[in-house]
């Protein structure tokens, strides 16, 4: 009780939570990790008074697990992994601080989602690098330290963007402002300095946001991150480029991608697509049966200087070099026009998220390889998938060249009914199998949830021995998010 | 100028390793990038130009003393002076000249390295540097129809050199050399066994003295003989006639051309013809000493003057010798000339051309090291495709041939008299 | 103070004699570097003598050198090419390890673009052969003699080409570093055994300790090979390089094209072209290069670059000329270098058009003299090959650099004004030379959307003990400058590293919150050395490294 008061104090006593059915709903979320109630939930307002809710939980040795978007989560990294845990809900934390047309830059707090921040920047003529139709309670801080590749992969020079600055609580309760904000003042008198926090660099020797992204809340709690915006295109086009065969479409992206052109440029399977443009589950099916097993989806657009001739030019060269691959770039499918394509891809996923209109819910394989090995990986899962009863073209496949083309995301969605069990006893069954297989053959699971991160630590014993010892600075007394990731 | 004299060189220089590569625009590769012989075989910073600057910076400040090591970084480098063509494509510096004074200075110090001793007795002595006698000097040309310019005057002399004299493999060449002159109607003339050292390589190796009473030994006889042209198959000595006395303010009162140049003017002219075609292709190797040190001597002497607070300028002003104006085109444009022959190029060639290992003193006291570096060398050429690499220097084609011989190489090394020959 | 007899024998076990020495000859080969103006905290040219030098040639030796260290408490600061004070040991009795002996590429993936390289292998080698694959590398200003992995992985990264080659800090993809307990740690992808293509993960990215936007200059660890990200080349596979030397040029192949473009000194116009050229997204190499030689002196120095009867000492009489006046007031101040290099025709009908359009509409214009085809064909090869920007030394002896602010056009332009007021006062006081005061370098880097940078150069004399007074009083000055102005330090900081401990608290103590933050980089230190092997001194103090 006394626990209870404590944190009231710090954000007032409605926003201290413990009705059980809102610790219920906290407990759980669409993945397979067993659920565990919090003992809290606590909903800041503002950078304060996180630092001191991290403050209290290193005094009472509290675990916290920070939470930025809203429901459904599927990943098991926002449920707790032990008893007596306090969620941090940062819903609250809904300040669209700034947006820079001329730098490019916004400024959000954690609350704020891909629905909300859109549509704000559209109107200084700015967009955001998204990812593949996240959902709309999609937190836009949430997505970008989780990594999530987005589907521009010209603009994607490292994997951390379009990150850049940062204001985190670190686990021992420290504030910092990460990059160039580093050591600063606040943000209003950086501003009046000509800071904008545009460069993610440092601050000094420690690139603290590169320890920051992928922690799962197990470093720190962001109160404010900066990502870096793109224009909005004065002419949008896109183009599809079908395939019977994958592989087919490797040597035509390849040279896309080495010259920077296309901006949203992804590959998805027909069971994905479907998914994206259609609602119900039978028009899913049928449009499914309609389309080709792969496409390379691909828009090219102008800005504000010469906008037509920037298209007219990117046109001829896709033109020119799907030529010599004996390839042709369309402008629609059957059932699906560019335009349809390009208003999914604008915005987040409409309701329902895409990935539950199939089935209710969907388990993501994900990890990193390279674009010419995707096949051995896609043959794989097929033949496990296969192998456990699974309806193999269900089966959602997206591949998303990462860091200008040096890497590709690899996921597959699988799609299940989450009140038929045996279909989860399969899926869960076959994503173990699976993430062991692909593992073992040299996927690289950069962004490890769920069952594979043992397996994951298991294979590269002096990376989990540094990042511990990494953990030990940021969160010497283990309250951040513990049992997540090696920790 | 002594050694104190480059000490503002030896604070200025820019640590940037420059002098341990070809000039950068020239870098074609990862595998024949570098261009030093000396830090690519001994690794340690001082081995480069730049370090050996900061040695000699730390033993005229006192900070070191003379020792065995010291002498090694002074002495295991060839003094190719590719280092000094890299430093010049952006610094006003003299690593080259600074490098001949700390070698200058040691002689003078009295710390010589052992290994050169016996070659100096023996150039002392005998007046040649293979320490062999002096008496033995003209076997090179026996039974040759040629006048002796001690007895006969003549219009061209031809300088055979140490090398050429006493190397009794590469007789054919120095004999090639005068009868493909006299051939050519040239009024040709050697000395026999009264020619001298041109002491070149004796002043690379400190022995600044010795170059200055061979120099003086031969401008006298060149008077008496009345040569016009004086002309020699050995870049050595081309380089000390052409650069080194006029640094030491000899004047032979002839025209000095190496034979490349010569042979390249009577093709020019129609007195040599070639009949043959040789089919063959090769690759042409520049000597140090017919390319980057025969940039011909210009003297200058003057103060350095600071304009704009700290704009380092010369009064007068000084021109710079960097590489530039060496013997590159004579000899290719005699190799295109002869039918049938295909040149390829090695990636690094003329002015940052790779050094063949034996100059500087180093054939004699780190036979090993030269070898090395001539293996290097000859790998670059086999890369080319070539059959053959053609010089135009003595101790280069010693160097490749040692090499060459026990790793039983098929490739050829040729003097480009000896296709000239071949094809007439 | 001689390294203890055991632990030398120790060492030239694991390589060997002739790869390790501590003869005093050698060591000072080590000591001199360059000092970028910090002479006067060093008290004259020479670094610390290291204890020792040695040339290690694999990851174990490195591996087995490090235990050793640890075990006898000793310390060692690695260099690749090592070309800075802060390549040499920060104090005395520490180890030189000079890692010259690994050079090799060990991969270039054409295809995913990348190469992964030793240590030693410089800039200009990897370009070499990247280009021979339609590829290219990120050459950092001090040009292609650098160690690529070094200023990947531990030195800044800043080059002209960022606009489309990014910076080196960002470039570094899977790594393979020894810790400085001697452990082997693979990064990204490559401890999961997946390949090189990947640095960070699972998980948290571990790029983030190794280093941060200055680089831990072989104070933190040592990186044995890296993978770096490569970028398109759409230039011949070898660009012929044709003229004498120093006058290397290269005709520009049709798909490229080199610009000078000047703003008749409006700052703001500057600003907007370096905005509107990033959203564009054209040019292949950006930013000021021919003003760093100098705003006064920087014409007349190119001048003697592509013409053969002119030379350094031709200067002070080309700055009396009215057409040398007129050129260098045209081509001074907001001004900026720009290449471009189309993969296509209609790429190039594009970029060139663009190009066009936003000088109408900042009211640029492309300079005529820099078009001319000799200077143009030498530019070429100096934007591209970075192969000659050591001519910054050559003026007055030596260089140095300040400000060096990482941050948006508007404010860089900021950057450039003050860097020349505070440079000014020092010109005029007479150790600084007169290089007319706006000297920046700088540019954009990944198409602007990190921002860009412009650093201060000066030029003076390491022969005149007061020209090395000048240039310290200039960079204090500097330094006080961008604090007081409320920037991030960027370079502004990197002399005080020069500085003893005692010394450099007043030197820190005018950027306040900025090096409190030196706390969290004593806390990684310790986690990892614990033994304080890696030499501390250009990363952290050892009283920072201790934790007091």
């Amino acid at each position: 009780m006394a626990e209870k008061e404590e944190l009231a104090k710090i954000v007032g006593a409605k926003n201290v939570l413990d009705d059980p059915k809102i610790l219920e709903e906290y407990s759980k979320d669409q993945s397979f990790a067993r659920p565990i109630k919090p003992r809290y939930v606590v909903k800041p307002k503002n950078a304060e008074e996180v630092k001191r809710i991290v403050q209290w939980a290193n005094e009472t040795l509290t675990p916290l697990i920070p939470v930025s978007s809203g429901p459904p989560h599927f990943r098991g990294d926002t449920i707790p992994s032990t008893g007596g845990a306090v969620i941090v809900d940062l819903s609250r934390m809904k300040k669209i601080i700034r947006i820079d047309r001329r730098n490019k830059v916004a400024l959000v707090e954690p609350g704020v989602t891909f629905s909300e921040l859109q549509p704000e920047l559209a109107k200084e003529g700015l967009r955001l690098p998204m990812p593949l139709c996240p959902r709309g309670s999609k937190s836009v801080v949430g997505s970008v330290l989780e990594r999530e590749p987005h589907i521009m992969p010209k603009y994607h020079w490292d994997i951390s963007d379009p990150l850049r600055c940062t204001e985190v609580v670190w686990g021992n309760g420290e504030r910092l402002m990460t990059g160039e904000s580093g050591g600063l003042g606040p943000l209003e008198d950086q501003w009046k300095a000509g800071v904008y926090q545009t460069n993610p660099m440092g601050p000094a020797n420690i690139d603290f946001y590169k320890i920051i992204q992928g922690a799962q809340g197990t470093m720190g709690i962001v109160t404010w991150a900066s990502v870096s915006c793109e224009l909005v295109p004065k002419l949008h086009k896109l183009l599809f480029i079908p395939s019977e065969r994958l592989e087919n479409l490797f040597d035509f992206a390849h040279r896309l991608l080495k010259f920077r052109i296309g901006d949203e440029f992804f590959f998805l399977n027909s069971s994905n697509l479907a998914c994206l443009l259609e609602g119900r589950p039978d028009e899913i099916a049928a449009l499914r049966e309609t389309l080709p097993p792969w496409i390379l989806i691909l828009a090219i657009a102008g800005y504000e200087i010469l906008p037509e001739l920037r298209m007219e030019s990117q046109e001829k060269d896709i033109t020119d070099i799907a030529q010599q691959f004996a390839l042709t770039p369309v402008s629609s499918i059957p059932g699906v026009s560019a335009s349809k394509m390009l208003e999914t891809l604008r915005s987040p996923s409409k309701e329902p998220y895409w990935k539950l209109r199939l089935k209710g819910t969907c388990y993501d394989i994900l990890f990193l390889t390279t674009l010419k090995r995707t096949p051995e990986f896609i043959k794989a899962m097929y033949h496990l998938a296969g192998t456990s009863g699974y309806p193999t073209t269900q089966m959602g496949i997206y591949l998303q060249p990462v860091i200008q083309g040096v890497s590709c995301h690899c996921e597959f969605n699988l799609f299940f009914d989450p009140t038929d069990s045996r279909e989860v006893a399969r899926v869960k069954k076959l994503s173990t199998e699976a993430n062991q297989s692909l593992i073992n053959m040299g996927a690289f699971f950069s962004r490890p949830y769920g069952a594979c991160v043992d397996m994951v630590y298991r294979r590269d014993a002096e990376s989990t021995a540094a990042l511990r010892k990494v953990k030990g600075v940021f969160d010497p007394n283990d309250i951040m998010n513990p049992g997540k990731l090696c920790f | 100028m002594a050694l104190e004299d480059y000490k503002a060189d030896m604070e200025r220089c820019s640590r940037c390793s420059y002098c341990k590569w070809v000039p950068l625009a020239q870098v074609k590769s990862l595998r024949f990038a570098q261009v030093c012989p000396s830090i690519w075989e001994n690794n340690f910073h001082s081995y480069s130009a730049g370090g050996r600057l900061t040695a000699a910076l730390s033993l005229l400040e006192g900070r070191v003393d003379y020792s065995d090591k010291l002498l090694e970084i002074i002495y295991k480098c060839q003094m190719g002076g590719a280092c000094d063509v890299s430093c010049k494509v952006a610094r006003h510096l003299e690593p080259y000249q600074s490098m001949l004074e700390l070698r200058a200075k040691a002689v003078e110090d009295g710390q010589l390295l052992p290994q050169h001793i016996p070659v100096i007795d023996g150039l002392r002595k005998e007046d040649n540097m293979l320490q062999k006698l002096k008496a033995d000097r003209g076997k090179w040309a026996e039974g040759l129809d040629v006048k002796n310019i001690t007895k006969e005057k003549a219009e061209v002399y031809y300088h055979a050199g140490c090398r050429y004299s006493f190397d009794e493999d590469l007789w054919p060449i120095s004999r090639g050399a005068v009868n493909l002159l006299k051939r050519a109607g040239v009024d040709v003339g050697i000395a026999g066994k009264d020619e001298v050292c041109c002491g070149g390589r004796a002043y690379e190796m400190g022995y600044q003295s010795e170059l200055t009473k061979y120099a003086e030994s031969t401008a006298d006889m060149l008077k008496i003989a009345g040569a016009k042209i004086l002309v020699t198959s050995c870049a050595d000595c081309y380089s000390a006639f052409k650069v080194l006395y006029p640094k030491v303010g000899i004047n032979l009162g002839v025209k000095v051309m190496h034979i490349t140049e010569y042979l390249n003017e009577l093709i020019k002219d129609g007195r040599i013809r070639f009949s043959k075609s040789l089919p063959m292709t090769i690759t042409y190797h520049d000597p140090c000493h017919l390319g980057r040190l025969a940039d011909p001597w210009i003297a200058w002497e003057g103060v350095e003057k600071k304009v704009l607070n700290q704009l380092i300028v010369h009064e007068p002003k000084k021109v710079w010798r960097r590489g530039a104006n060496g013997v590159y085109e004579p000899p290719r444009e005699i190799l295109n000339s002869i039918p049938g022959l295909k040149l390829v190029e090695m990636q690094r060639i003329k002015e940052y051309a790779w050094c063949c290992g034996a100059g500087g003193g180093v054939k004699e006291a780190y036979p090993d090291f030269a070898i090395r570096t001539a293996l290097e060398r000859i790998e670059e050429a086999k890369s080319t495709g070539a059959e053959a690499m053609v010089t135009a220097c003595p101790w280069c084609e010693r160097n490749f041939k040692d090499a060459i011989k026990p790793s039983g190489d098929g490739l050829k090394i040729y003097d480009i008299l000896e296709l000239v020959q071949q094809a007439i | 103070m001689a390294l203890d007899k055991k632990a030398y024998e120790a060492l030239e076990e694991i390589v060997g004699p002739e790869n390790i020495s501590e003869e005093p000859v050698i060591l000072d080969g080590y000591a001199f570097q360059q000092h970028h103006g910090t002479e006067q905290a060093y008290g004259g040219l020479f670094c610390p003598r290291p204890e020792a030098v040695i040339l290690p040639e694999t990851t174990d030796e490195i591996q087995t050198i490090v235990r050793v260290c640890n075990r006898y408490k000793l310390k060692v600061k690695p260099h690749s090419t090592g070309w800075g004070f802060w390549a040499a040991p920060s104090s005395e009795g520490i180890i030189q390890l000079d890692l010259r002996r690994m050079n090799r590429i060990l991969e270039i993936d054409e295809e995913n673009m990348y190469a992964v390289v030793e240590p030693y292998v410089i800039s200009s080698q990897l370009q070499a052969e990247a280009m021979k694959r339609g590829l290219n590398c990120h050459i950092i200003g001090a040009g292609g003699s650098c160690s690529i992995l070094a200023s990947t992985t531990s030195m800044v990264g800043y080059g002209l080409s960022g606009i489309s080659t990014g910076f080196g800090g960002r470039n570094l993809l899977g790594a393979e570093w020894v810790s400085p307990l001697g452990e082997a740690l693979k990064l990204g992808s490559l401890g999961s055994g997946a390949g090189w293509f990947c640095g960070d993960g699972p998980g948290p990215s571990l790029r983030g300790i190794l280093r941060g936007f200055i680089g831990a200059a072989g104070g933190f660890g040592i990186f044995t090979k890296v993978a770096v990200k490569l970028y398109p080349w759409p230039g011949p596979p070898e660009m012929p390089i044709q003229g004498v030397t120093p006058n290397y040029y290269s005709p520009l192949p049709e798909n490229i094209r080199d610009y000078t473009v000047t703003f008749s000194g409006s700052w703001d116009s500057f600003a907007d072209a370096w905005y509107k050229i990033s959203e564009a997204e054209i040019g292949y190499v950006m930013g000021k290069q021919i003003s760093a030689f100098g705003s006064k002196t920087a014409v007349a120095q190119f001048l003697t670059l592509s013409n053969p009867d002119l030379d350094n000492d031709d200067i002070p009489e080309l700055l009396e000329s009215p057409d040398v006046r007129e050129l260098t007031e045209e081509l001074t101040g907001p001004t900026f270098q720009l290449t471009i290099a189309a993969h296509s025709s209609s790429d190039l009908e594009y970029q060139t058009k663009a190009l066009e359009k936003i000088l109408e509409e900042t009211g640029g214009k492309i300079h005529p003299l820099f078009a001319d085809p000799g200077m143009e064909e030498l530019m070429h090869v100096m934007m591209i090959k970075v192969d000659r920007n050591n001519l910054i030394f050559d003026a007055a002896g030596r260089f140095g650099t300040s400000f060096g602010i990482f941050s948006i056009p508007d404010t860089l332009v900021g950057v450039a004004k003050a860097g020349e007021e505070v440079k000014r006062r020092h010109i005029e006081k007479g150790g600084l030379m007169d290089d007319g005061g706006e000297s920046t370098w700088g540019g954009p880097y990944e198409r602007g959307r990190i921002g860009g940078h412009l650093e201060e150069l000066f030029q003076y004399d390491p022969h005149d003990p007061k020209s090395w007074q000048a240039a310290w009083n200039y960079l204090m000055d500097a330094a006080l400058t961008v604090a007081t102005k409320g920037w991030p330090p960027g370079l502004s900081l990197l002399p005080a590293l020069a500085l003893s401990e005692e010394k450099r608290a007043p030197f820190f103590a005018v950027a306040g919150e900025v090096i409190d933050l030196l706390r969290w980089q004593g806390r990684i230190k310790r986690a990892f050395d614990p033994n304080i092997v890696s030499d501390p001194g250009h990363y952290i103090t050892v009283k920072e490294a201790e934790g007091k």
